[in-house]
């Protein structure tokens, strides 16, 4: 049941009402057996594996806790660990493993993707795994106590709105409310359905229609020429943001219909004045996640080594951060570009300030120049990223950077529709992120005529310029 | 040590750090209040703290660091 279809809403109907007409006592159990119905109806094949890992999660957080301050705690901590990296390991790198190996012995393995194409990777694995490391982690630095009720862990990994594609939640943030005696307040599920719709506007509207342009372009990028590519690559980030932005909002909003708040996704990436603000603004949730349990523990492992420490622990957490998209060279590369990026912008940090003040009052200036410069290196990246391999990102990137004055191929309407609708989510961002008109969007939010024939008219569009038929999320692949 | 003793090297810490003169530090001062104190400057500024107290920190104890009150805390139950 994926987010964009029928069944989705029918599913989230149904789940609604049972959860609002029944006992408080019995709420959080509607929700777990709604969630592991929703995740088996996906995926029955691994739905067994996916009910071990929760087990597993369960008991070695509580054998972790009962041994705490002991060496058994550690113990019981590395092999938690290992038990639930292994099958995200097994499904996301098999095959690329196999590549590898078969290349380095010299034999050119027939057909990898043939022999290994039954490994395919079950959606989710990669996002409720870090979820359930997360739990370990925090359990170990005594963050919080293992939790003793089976039925919140299990709720915590399966819950059907974060099962999929995240966003990647604490156990911290996450146990607390689904045990909490609180009353759901009609502001909640109000507040869930607009941003449902938001996140169903951006991702039928938006990222679906710029897909149509996109894709085929990249799938086809020998034959088209730079100008076309320059294009595709510049609305790319915008399709992305769109895409896992909307999906992200869609499964905010459905876990506040049950009164869960969830950690938000996306802070007006495009407005970043750096790399490192710009990763505080783009996938959240995974970028937490990657802060507080890989860089900060290793950073502080390293943090002798003052400037040198904090960039080689930026360098590993980023090449991690690629690993986790993918284990192949493109996403590698992004990886490692990332932490480059972040590592030069440790090295001019002074350099920038100086610059900031130059400007002084032409803040204005610098701030146009800065983003634009954290666009270009993002999209840079993302063309790498999407690229199957290093010589289609390197055709890619000379193509651009060599283009003429040549006519791109166009796609008019669907390039029209998407654009014209990305500006108003952009007009939006700008507006909110400058506080311009912020008493314009306070009217909105608070005057329930406007905000009615707002979200009637925003309903409208999805309806009537809503891509259909498309069931693809490009995070669903990580 | 007392407390007050301590704010002020801390003060004189942070100052040098952040390179700014104009730090004050407050119980409630978190990393917000402070122009460039991200978690990249943050480790710098622990790795000072440690080199001028003479004292060690332990990870489990960076997540209890909200504010500049809890770190006044952690580091007085290391002295």
């Amino acid at each position: 049941m994926v987010f964009t279809s029928i069944n989705y809403f029918i599913f989230l109907a149904f789940v609604f009402v049972i959860y609002h007409l029944i006992n408080h006592e019995y709420k959080s159990y509607v929700l777990l057996f709604s969630s592991l119905f929703y995740y088996a109806n996906f995926n029955l094949l691994f739905f067994p594996i996916f009910l071990i890992i929760g087990l597993a999660t369960y008991f070695f957080a509580i054998a972790q806790s009962k041994k705490n301050g002991t060496k058994k705690e550690h113990r019981f901590f590395r092999i938690g660990v290992f038990f639930l990296i292994t099958p995200l390991l097994f499904f996301k790198y098999t095959k690329e493993i196999a590549v590898i190996f078969f290349d380095f012995i010299g034999l050119s393995y027939l057909e990898p993707q043939t022999s290994f194409s039954w490994i395919i990777l079950p959606v989710g694995v990669s996002f409720y795994t870090f979820m359930a490391i997360g739990y370990l982690i925090d359990v170990k630095n005594e963050d919080i106590k293992a939790n003793k009720n089976l039925s919140t862990v299990l709720l915590f990994l399966s819950f059907f709105p974060l099962v999929l594609s995240g966003p990647i939640e604490r156990a911290k943030n996450i146990f607390s409310q689904i045990e909490s005696k609180n009353q759901i307040k009609y502001d909640d599920i109000t507040d869930g359905a607009r941003t449902i719709l938001w996140g169903f506007f951006l991702k039928m509207v938006i990222a679906d229609r710029l897909a149509i342009y996109i894709d085929p372009v990249f799938v086809n990028y020998s034959n088209h020429n730079g100008s076309t590519l320059a294009i595709a690559a510049i609305l790319y980030p915008f399709q992305i943001y769109t895409d896992l932005g909307g999906y992200s909002l869609i499964a905010i909003g459905s876990a506040k219909l049950f009164g869960i708040d969830v950690i938000q996704n996306f802070n007006r990436p495009f407005f970043a004045t750096s790399m490192s603000d710009f990763w505080r603004r783009w996938h959240m949730s995974l970028i937490t996640w990657l802060t507080d349990y890989i860089y900060t523990p290793i950073s502080f492992q390293l943090r002798a080594k003052k400037q040198l420490g904090i960039m080689m622990a930026l360098l590993l957490t980023f090449l991690i951060s690629g690993l986790w998209h993918g284990a192949t060279l493109p996403f590698i590369f992004w990886g490692i570009l990332h932490g480059i990026y972040l590592c030069i912008e440790v090295l001019t940090s002074n350099f920038r300030k100086k610059m900031i003040r130059l400007f002084g009052s032409n803040k204005w200036v610098y701030l146009i120049i800065a983003q634009l410069i954290v666009f270009i290196l993002f999209t840079i990246s993302q063309i790498v990223a999407r690229s199957e391999n290093i010589d289609m990102a390197q055709i890619i990137l000379s193509k651009i950077l060599t283009m003429s004055l040549e006519t791109p191929f166009l796609d008019y309407t669907n390039l029209i529709l998407g654009i014209l609708f990305l500006s108003i989510v952009l007009i939006k961002d700008f507006v909110l992120e400058y506080k311009f008109g912020f008493t314009q969007l306070i009217l909105i939010r608070n005057n329930k005529l406007i905000s009615s024939i707002f979200y009637s008219l925003l309903f409208y569009i999805i309806i009537m310029f809503g891509v259909t038929g498309s069931e693809r999320f490009i995070y669903f692949q990580f | 040590m007392t407390k007050l003793e301590l704010t002020a090297k801390l003060e004189r810490i942070f100052k040098e750090v952040f390179n700014n003169p104009n730090i004050k530090l407050t119980e409630e001062l978190t990393a917000h209040d402070v122009e460039s104190w991200d978690s990249l400057s943050h480790m710098l500024l622990l790795t000072e703290i440690e080199d001028e107290l003479n004292v060690k920190f332990k990870l489990k104890e960076l997540s209890k660091m909200n504010n500049v009150g809890d770190l006044i805390e952690i580091i007085l139950s290391k002295l």
